[in-house]
């Protein structure tokens, strides 16, 4: 089996899995995960894991927390590739 | 014969093995590279609970096999890893990746069966040496200084275990590998230096914070192959140890939060996303360290659970990026994008990997499960809660981030979606393989849990366990596209991006550049001084020595009569005066 070209070449990358479809995909995945936190009976070790929507906040707010962090991140710690060189 | 197979410790067999791919033809190589760990694990599932091999060196009774729940998984795994990078390698020509890879993986095998601590000793220092040859690989002056860079720090390692050993053997009169004294926040001022010596070799091999450079710094900087092969074995065998020797150590719970997060702030601006994975393996390391420090059988379990089910889908994600890298010379998420045009099955294996990493029906989930519910069972709030978003985040940077930017972005280097890729098929053999395993272990557990040490049982898949897991993924990967439609996505910038190695490659280096330049201006000081001296004490003596000067001048008869004289007569008077 070897991994070679299939479809056409001449399309962007972009084309076929665009962001707009993507997103619309998991907002509705999204509403449906949270609602189901109305309906599931949890049963955790500690209190916080009762309060409806803990997972999905937890799960975003590391998503965006991250994503916020990239250009400041960048911004203080890049430095050239050969920094370490000579 | 069956007995001499019940005393032999199964990374011997793998070493012995190893030794002869240099000598065989390609296709032969190749095919013993496969059935080679394939035996070895099943001696390894073979094998009797119990010690065996004793041998006595230097007065010492060695016990070069000992086998139980907690060695037998991790020789377990760490068969399978070598059978699946040994695939991988299979188009290679040249014999020194594998062989390297295969006494590395036999090296780390032997030092988890080892029951005393030289004979651990011995194959960890083993582990270092034949590694290092897969940096090298690479070729070049920046692999060399990398691979030296590694070498010095992974044989560190080893001389401090061996000076905790040597400690320990004087305090105690034993070199046996078992549990030592817990290093807790309230017994470490009582723990004896032997320990702590013991414990920062296993640290440093284990990528604790501050320690844990040389892992993102080697790693990718190694051949498509070696990184492979180097991901699966040196951290996994420093988690053993750690299990082997200080569970229920609760400073290590501190340290391992701190290795799930600290690492996800790099991984997302990291450019080299074989980079992003290194940040991610120590990520994934704290989570097994946190199990050790809570320390019971359950969480031993945990731990080893995770350390197996770590290893696969690393392997899975870096075999990707090896591919990717053989395909256009990168892995560079700034010079990658669009890929999954040209390596469809190359993606579709990555995606999957990327869901192995905690997504239901993937191993990772059964393991994040079983980590979960030990810091929920040892009663740990904020540990777990830190978790959760560790949790949300790897799966973000190494899952999504990764995935995204070498095969769904838009490509950053033109016709990089268009150019055919050609992985060779052991490649995309390995990584379906890898993939099986995967996937295999995520629906079916139980025999998974089986093997696990501490008895563990649990029931991964009630509802509650997989929305909430499946919920925090999905929002999590909300986030990313959310940033994506709305152009906000910034994912790394070409450079590199400063880590605590500065301390001594940057720094480190200027302070003894400053040493030395100080030292030789102090020297050309010095030696300027002394000379001027020197010349001024020549031209001293040359001023009252030379003719015609105070003492080397010829004074007339007459003046040294009268001189003569002239005392004589002061002489006389004051004589008679």
């Amino acid at each position: 089996m070897v991994d070679t070209s299939q479809g056409s070449t001449t399309r962007a990358a972009s084309s076929w899995l665009s962001a707009a479809t993507v997103l619309r995909a998991l907002i509705i995945l999204c509403i449906a995960l949270f609602a189901a936190d109305f309906v599931i009976a949890k049963k955790g070790k500690f209190a916080i894991e009762q309060v409806i929507g803990i997972y999905p906040a937890c799960g975003f707010l590391s998503g965006v927390a991250l994503l916020a962090l990239v250009k400041p991140v960048i911004a203080l710690l890049r430095r050239k590739e050969t920094h370490y060189d000579g | 014969m069956a007995e001499v197979l019940a005393q032999l410790n199964p990374g011997i067999a793998l070493i012995a093995g190893a030794l002869l791919f240099p000598l065989l033809p390609h296709v032969l190589r190749g095919a013993w590279a496969v059935v080679l760990p394939l035996l070895v694990g099943w001696h390894v599932f073979t094998l009797n609970a119990g010690d065996a091999g004793s041998l006595t060196l230097f007065g010492q009774q060695l016990t070069t096999l000992r086998v139980d729940d907690l060695s037998r998984i991790f020789g377990l795994a760490f068969s399978l890893a070598a059978l699946l990078v040994n695939v991988y390698a299979l188009h290679l020509k040249s014999p020194l990746e594998a062989t390297a890879g295969t006494l590395y993986a036999g090296s780390a095998l032997g030092a988890v069966f080892a029951g005393d601590f030289i004979t651990l000793f011995t194959f960890w220092e083993i582990s270092a040496i034949t590694s290092v040859f897969l940096i090298w690989s690479s070729g070049g002056e920046r692999a060399y200084a990398t691979g030296m860079r590694y070498l010095i720090i992974q044989v560190m390692s080893g001389v401090i275990l061996l000076a905790g050993v040597m400690v320990h053997l004087n305090a105690t009169g034993s070199i046996d590998f078992k549990a030592f004294q817990a290093v807790t926040w309230e017994t470490w001022h009582t723990v004896p230096l032997a320990t702590w010596l013991i414990l920062l070799a296993f640290a440093i091999k284990g990528a604790f914070p501050l320690l844990h450079t040389w892992l993102v710094d080697a790693y990718p900087e190694a051949t498509p192959t070696g990184t492979v092969m180097l991901s699966a074995f040196t951290t996994k065998l420093a988690v053993y140890a750690l299990a082997r020797g200080f569970p229920g150590s609760d400073v290590l719970i501190a340290v391992g939060t701190v290795m799930a997060i600290f690492t996800l702030i790099y991984a997302v601006a990291e450019d080299d996303l074989r980079r992003v994975i290194a940040y991610a393996i120590i990520n994934q390391i704290g989570f097994m360290v946190i199990a050790v420090g809570v320390g019971t059988p359950f969480a031993i379990g945990a731990a080893a659970a995770q350390a197996s089910a770590s290893i696969l889908y690393k392997l899975l994600l870096l075999m990707a990026l090896g591919a990717v890298l053989l395909h256009t010379g990168t892995a560079r998420a700034s010079q990658l994008g669009g890929l999954a045009r040209t390596m469809p099955w190359t993606a579709a294996l990555c995606c999957i990997g990327a869901l192995a990493i905690s997504a239901p029906l993937f191993v990772g989930f059964l393991a994040k499960s079983l980590i979960f519910a030990t810091v929920a069972k040892a009663g740990y709030a904020s540990v777990w809660a830190v978790l959760l978003l560790a949790s949300a985040g790897v799966f973000l940077v190494a899952g999504i981030k990764v995935t995204y930017a070498a095969f769904f972005a838009r490509p950053n280097t033109p016709g990089l979606d268009t150019r055919p890729a050609n992985t060779p098929p052991n490649m995309l053999a390995a990584m379906m393989l890898t993939a099986l395993a995967c996937v295999g272990i995520g629906v079916s557990p139980s025999a998974f849990f089986a093997l696990l040490p501490g008895d563990v049982t649990y029931e991964a898949f009630k509802l509650e366990n997989v929305i909430t897991k499946v919920q925090l993924l999905a929002f999590a990967a909300l986030a990313f596209a959310i940033a994506w439609q709305r152009g906000w996505l910034t994912l790394s910038a070409p450079g590199r991006l400063l880590d605590t190695d500065w301390l001594y490659r940057r720094l480190g280096r200027d302070a003894v550049d400053a040493f030395y330049r100080g030292a030789g201006s102090a020297y050309t000081a010095f030696a300027g001084a002394i000379r001027d001296l020197g010349r001024h004490a020549g031209r001293i003596l040359a001023a009252v020595h030379q003719p015609e000067t105070t003492l080397g001048g010829t004074t007339p008869t007459g003046a040294m009569a009268f001189w003569t004289t002239a005392v004589l007569a002061v002489l006389l008077v004051a004589f008679y005066v």
